[in-house]
């Protein structure tokens, strides 16, 4: 008994980091790949996607202890996801990226999608960063409304007027092309 | 006109997130929560090109040997295709695994945007003749690649007016004696100085 009572006091310590990690690890193994899709469609290039995506997990491991209302998690590393989009995406900006990377909507990208797909996607990238959110999260996401507000932070009021002007460029840029 | 706009962007996204498959998904990292996670040379997988040229590489491969991509860490979903057997001398009984070389426009960060330089070439030639199951090594060049390029997807995607030969990248051509010989040769050469990507093609 007094054994077991020593050993159980690092035991509980070790038994939640097994919990954060057994938590984190089934989401990331169920939500993986649609997020880092949802990445991937925001930053145009698949390296960039899966770090954010392993950065939004790995976030979220460290802070599991803090996170209140597990059942949000997945709102909480979607929302990461996309903060890490829009960081990537500033970054980019500067020079002297050490790596060139084609991304989605680039000449070359078109060949393995297509060009009718490839114009689409360089069309969306057209577009101001929320408005892209917007759409990707609508669109490819699939999300409702409410989901949508969580994940970009803003009210649901905003999500309507931001995907409806979002898609009304997106249909100019597209028409003026064609 | 918007139901237009909706359905070409969802049927946009859609074909583009399936570039990006299930196996291409990399183990989750918990141990940079440690250790702080450079940008460079962290995960073996990480830093691929985004989805073209090592792929649209391998599907060249691929339509040479006549035979089907059984695994394509090159990027998207393994996009099995038959091609005619044009007949490449390298493709072993067995299959073979094409070793794509580092070019400036590598997204491998090992590759540090550069060429494989020539003495990574000779060593990497030297490395895939040693090992077991290995039938012959063959050298195709970039103009090579791009020539077998070209004729697969010319007329087809539009996409060889914007290629240069420099796009494609050159690779080590590795005939193996039997399937099972590949992901041996995979492991191998993946992460080493000077290699891309590697790729196994079955018969």
């Amino acid at each position: 008994m007094r054994a077991e009572a020593v050993l159980s006091e690092p035991a509980s310590g070790r038994t939640r980091e097994d919990e954060a990690t057994a938590a984190v690890t089934d989401l990331y193994r169920g939500h993986a790949l649609g997020l880092t899709r949802l990445a991937l469609m925001m930053v145009g290039d698949r390296a960039t996607a899966e770090d954010v995506v392993q950065e939004a997990f790995l976030g979220l491991y460290r802070r599991w202890a803090n996170v209140e209302d597990r059942t949000k998690a997945l709102t909480y590393v979607r929302s990461s996801v996309l903060n890490g989009c829009r960081t990537a995406l500033r970054r980019r900006h500067r020079p002297l990226r050490a790596v060139h990377v084609p991304p989605v909507w680039s000449a070359e990208a078109q060949a393995l999608v297509g060009e009718e797909r490839g114009e689409v996607m360089a069309a969306l990238h057209r577009l101001p960063v929320r408005q892209r959110e917007a759409l990707v999260l609508r669109y490819f996401a699939e999300l409702g409304e409410a989901e949508i507000a969580e994940a970009m932070g803003v009210s649901r009021g905003t999500v309507k007027s931001t995907t409806s002007r979002a898609l009304a460029a997106l249909g100019r840029i597209l028409e003026a092309r064609s | 006109m918007n139901t237009t706009t909706e359905e070409r962007l969802t049927e946009a996204m859609r074909a583009v997130g399936e570039t990006f498959g299930p196996h291409d998904v990399p183990p989750l990292d918990l141990a940079g929560s440690r250790g702080r996670r450079s940008l460079r040379g962290r995960r073996p997988f990480a830093g691929r090109p985004m989805f073209v040229i090592a792929a649209a590489a391998a599907s060249v491969v691929v339509a040479a040997g006549g035979t089907a991509l059984i695994q394509n860490s090159g990027g998207g979903e393994p996009d099995v295709r038959h091609g005619p057997a044009v007949g490449s001398s390298t493709a072993g009984r067995g299959g073979q695994v094409a070793v794509f070389l580092c070019v400036k426009t590598s997204a491998r960060p090992s590759c540090l945007g550069r060429d494989a330089t020539p003495a990574q070439k000779e060593s990497l030639r030297a490395g895939l003749g040693e090992l077991p199951g290995v039938v012959n090594v063959e050298y195709e060049s970039r103009q090579q690649a791009y020539e077998r390029f070209r004729e697969r997807f010319d007329d087809r995607l539009g996409f060889a007016a914007n290629a240069n030969p420099g796009d494609i990248p050159d690779a080590f051509l590795v005939g193996i004696a039997s399937p099972g010989e590949a992901q041996m040769i995979l492991d191998w050469a993946t992460g080493l100085p000077g290699v891309d990507t590697a790729v196994a093609v079955g018969s």
